[in-house]
């Protein structure tokens, strides 16, 4: 098994009371991991990054010592050029192998008014063990959109850290979805830099969580531009005895005017004995702006539930019935259809 | 003619800010050594266990870390904290034996006023001794106990005391509770026997006249099983170019199928570090009810914590603060639902102007086995310009499957929707304006018990009309 150090992630922006345990995550994790050699389908007209500096200034969410981990990782980069809207997704999928540790960095940098989505689909040999770190870091340009998927399905033995950072520039849309069954341990980070007027940010995530497992899961959006938006929702099911935590922080910059930032999160409950942390920020340092935050935690709504009695069907049905379709609401959001259907089959079968 | 224009201006302090010169008053050494602590403990009498305990206090103080989170404290060094002041006077049981400038003091205030209107017993503290302890004796009669903490640790609830005295807030907790055990001074101690419904309020007045000084009074109230209180503490002191301290300690046990109320209106002056813990226990089918003003003060820690330990019991939370000029407030609540079937309902509102910051930061706690609870939180903040900061850092941890947990949180500007519509019915936009800020306090502020107290009415009036030519 690979050698470990104890690393600080996830840390949020402002913190709170140390006594809750939600200020940042620390964790025992692999000292150094290998290059990974993952599936890539790189469509016409995206090209290879030769120059990975382009994004330097673009930060993760995870923090600076999953930076520090990834220091020495080869890049692997992609461009698109000013203009080129791609309509087939890149496509990168891992296949983990027992007892690895996988460390990979990626660089995608899109020009004003392109067009691109990125699916990477992270999955394991069954009943592994294993360790991997990703950080994805995109520069979008002027009216350029980015979508970025990210999925999770290794075997309960692996602890991995995802991590992604964006820089939109005027009008530029980025969107990350980030879905994650199983695995040991689930590190998510996301750090979006809405610094062009009229930048978007979209972020979905959705989750099931289990046995004593643990999801952790660090966003962070800053509105520096005018008349920004921000779109955060995150939808989970947790069971058996798992831990998880969600922290999420909207940052309005003085002169970020007429900028708009929401953050939501559903979780449902299947059993006493989680333990679910969330912790919604919202800095304010303008006054022309609109944020809001709402947040539900718990059980069914007992109108849905008396409905769907009344059809017939038995309560731990219901439940059951539930926690899939919370996460088929986030794998339809996907904006590839092969993927969606893998994954609402990949739903239906756990 | 004249047109007079609407605007929000800070809360006015000229009724709070005057000063009473300190003659033949008592001071320890600015510090905190082991023989100031003592020197205290020798001046207030203390049984051996109290004394101990101090300086048990002192060593977890000066074992302790500053937090590392909040608005920064930096301004505040306890070299220069005087931390006991005693004013040349004992306690009295009538205004007309309280020493003339500090009555003036209160009278000022409107204290002995609303005592003889409204309220069912006054507590005046001056610096850091009570000058001023009276009970209705209609409620004495009830069997109401209403004194300062030192009477009560040497009468027959000498050992109540003893049993309660910062086993809520412990001073293990951080620094500034480690501080309050070492140096505490005056405060009050309440307790309502079982059954009793004590119908008018009580209210303490903390006042704060030395400067550089600090005010570490300890409140201990006790509402036995089906009994119901309401307690009002008001807070002011004048203004000075060094820093004063405040870090008081409220501690409050709720009975069995009992009701408890507790009111402040928190009015410190602009160089004042307000570091105040505050908690209370909740027994079974209980209601806690918290109504919180915070106006005043340079920095503010200021978080009422509730445990609901009894089944069915309750609490509501109504908070409001108003942060101006050079004041960083970070206020707010916790709450942790240990028994079954409880519920918190939270309604907080902030405003802040001119540079003030104003910080919402909440904890909700729901135990593995408080089944079928339920908590409402509601943060809105409202910013009226951009030389201003609004934060809301609202945290949630739920270890049960069948609570149900919600929050909302928003922050932004007056509604321009909302300045429209009322523009469309021919109100001015000034107009306009100031009325939708005193509806966003007024929804707060109309659960503070003004009635109860002239003062109270100074302390939380936003001025909302000026003149212009």
């Amino acid at each position: 098994m690979a050698e470990v150090k104890t690393i600080t992630l996830n840390r949020m922006k402002m913190i709170t009371w140390r006594w809750l345990k939600m200020n940042e995550r620390t964790v025992e994790f692999a000292v150094e991991g290998s290059e990974g050699a993952p599936e890539i389908l790189r469509p016409v007209g995206v090209d290879t990054l030769t120059d990975a500096s382009a994004v330097a200034d673009v930060k993760g969410g995870a923090g600076p010592e999953v930076d520090a981990l990834l220091a020495d990782v080869a890049v692997k980069g992609f461009s698109v050029a000013e203009g080129v809207e791609v309509e087939e997704p890149i496509r990168i999928k891992y296949e983990l192998a027992d007892g690895a540790s996988t460390f990979d960095k990626y660089a995608v940098v899109v020009g004003d008014n392109a067009k691109v989505k990125i699916i990477m689909d992270v999955q394991s040999a069954e009943d592994a063990t294993g360790y991997a770190a990703f950080q994805t870091l995109v520069k979008v340009g002027k009216g350029a959109e980015v979508d970025l998927v990210q999925i999770h399905r290794c075997a309960t033995g692996y602890h991995i850290i995802d991590d992604f950072g964006a820089d939109v520039d005027e009008t530029g849309e980025f969107k990350a979805i980030q879905i994650a069954f199983t695995g040991k341990e689930n590190d998510l980070g996301g750090h979006v830099e809405l610094n062009g007027d009229k930048a978007k940010c979209f972020i979905r995530s959705g989750y099931l969580t289990a046995d004593d497992h643990v999801m952790d899961i660090n966003y962070y959006v800053n509105h520096s531009g005018k008349e920004c938006e921000t779109d955060i929702y995150t939808s989970g099911v947790l069971r058996d005895t798992c831990y998880k935590v969600f922290r999420t922080t909207i940052d309005f910059q003085p002169g970020a005017v007429k900028s708009q930032g929401e953050e939501n999160e559903n979780v449902l409950l299947m059993n006493n004995g989680v333990t679910n942390k969330t912790v919604p920020t919202i800095l304010c340092g303008e006054e022309d702006v609109s944020g809001e935050h709402g947040c539900t935690v718990g059980r069914l709504a007992d109108d849905l539930i008396f409905y769907l009695e009344s059809r017939g069907i038995p309560n731990e049905e219901i439940y059951e019935m539930m926690a899939k379709a919370r996460l088929e609401a986030t794998i339809r959001q996907i904006p590839d259809e092969k993927t969606v259907e893998e994954l609402v089959e990949f739903n239906n079968n756990l | 003619m004249a047109k007079e224009k609407t605007f929000v201006e800070d809360v006015q302090r000229d009724l709070y800010d005057f000063r009473d010169e300190e003659i033949d008053f008592y001071r320890v050494d600015t510090g905190l050594t082991e023989d100031i602590v003592l020197q205290i403990s020798e001046e207030k009498n203390d049984p051996e266990w109290m004394r101990d305990f101090r300086l048990k206090c002192l060593d977890i103080f000066n074992h302790s870390k500053m937090p590392p989170w909040g608005p920064s404290i930096d301004g505040l060094d306890l070299n220069n904290i005087v931390t006991y002041v005693k004013p040349k006077t004992g306690m009295a049981g009538k205004w007309e034996d309280v020493p003339e400038d500090i009555k003036n003091t209160f009278e000022r205030l409107g204290i002995p006023e609303a005592e003889r209107k409204s309220l069912a017993g006054v507590g005046a503290q001056y610096d850091s001794e009570l000058v001023y302890h009276n009970i209705r004796a209609e409620v004495a009669a009830q069997g109401v106990i209403y004194t300062d903490v030192e009477s009560a640790l040497h009468g027959p609830y000498g050992d109540m005391i003893k049993d309660h005295f910062m086993k809520l807030v412990k001073p293990t907790e951080h620094p500034f509770a480690a501080l309050h055990g070492a140096v505490w001074s005056g405060g009050s101690f309440v307790y309502v026997p079982p059954g009793v419904e004590v119908e008018i309020p009580l209210q303490s007045y903390f006042r704060l006249n030395a400067p550089g000084a600090g005010q570490f009074e300890h409140t201990l109230i006790i509402v036995d099983d089906r009994a119901k209180l309401h307690f009002i503490e008001g807070c002011s002191a004048p203004k000075y170019s060094v820093a004063n301290l405040h870090a008081g300690c409220v501690e409050i046990f709720v009975g069995d199928d009992a009701k408890m109320r507790y009111s402040t209106i928190e009015n410190w002056s602009k160089n004042m570090y307000n570091l105040n813990t505050k908690r209370v226990t909740v027994g079974k089918n209980s209601a806690m009810e918290w109504v919180s003003g915070s106006f005043g003060s340079h920095t503010s820690y200021l978080y009422p914590m509730t445990v609901l330990k009894g089944d069915n019991s309750k609490m509501d939370y109504t908070g409001i603060t108003f942060a101006g000029a050079g004041q960083e407030l970070d206020t707010g609540m916790k709450v942790n639902h240990i028994g079954k079937h409880t519920t918190s309902s939270v309604n907080t509102r902030s405003i802040c102007k001119d540079g003030g910051i104003s910080n919402t930061r909440t904890s909700v706690v729901i135990a593995p086995n408080a089944d079928e609870s339920k908590s409402i939180v509601g943060c809105t903040s409202l910013m009226l310009d951009s030389k201003s900061r609004s934060d809301t850092i609202p945290a949630i941890d739920v270890r049960n499957q069948n609570s149900d947990v919600g929050h909302e949180a928003k922050i932004g500007k007056i509604s321009d929707e909302a300045v429209f519509y009322l523009m469309s019915r021919g109100i001015s936009e000034e107009d306009a304006r100031a009325m939708i800020v005193s509806g966003f306090a007024e929804s707060v502020s109309k659960e503070l018990p003004l009635e109860y107290a002239v003062e109270m009415n100074n302390l939380i009036r936003l001025e909302m009309v000026g003149a212009i030519g």
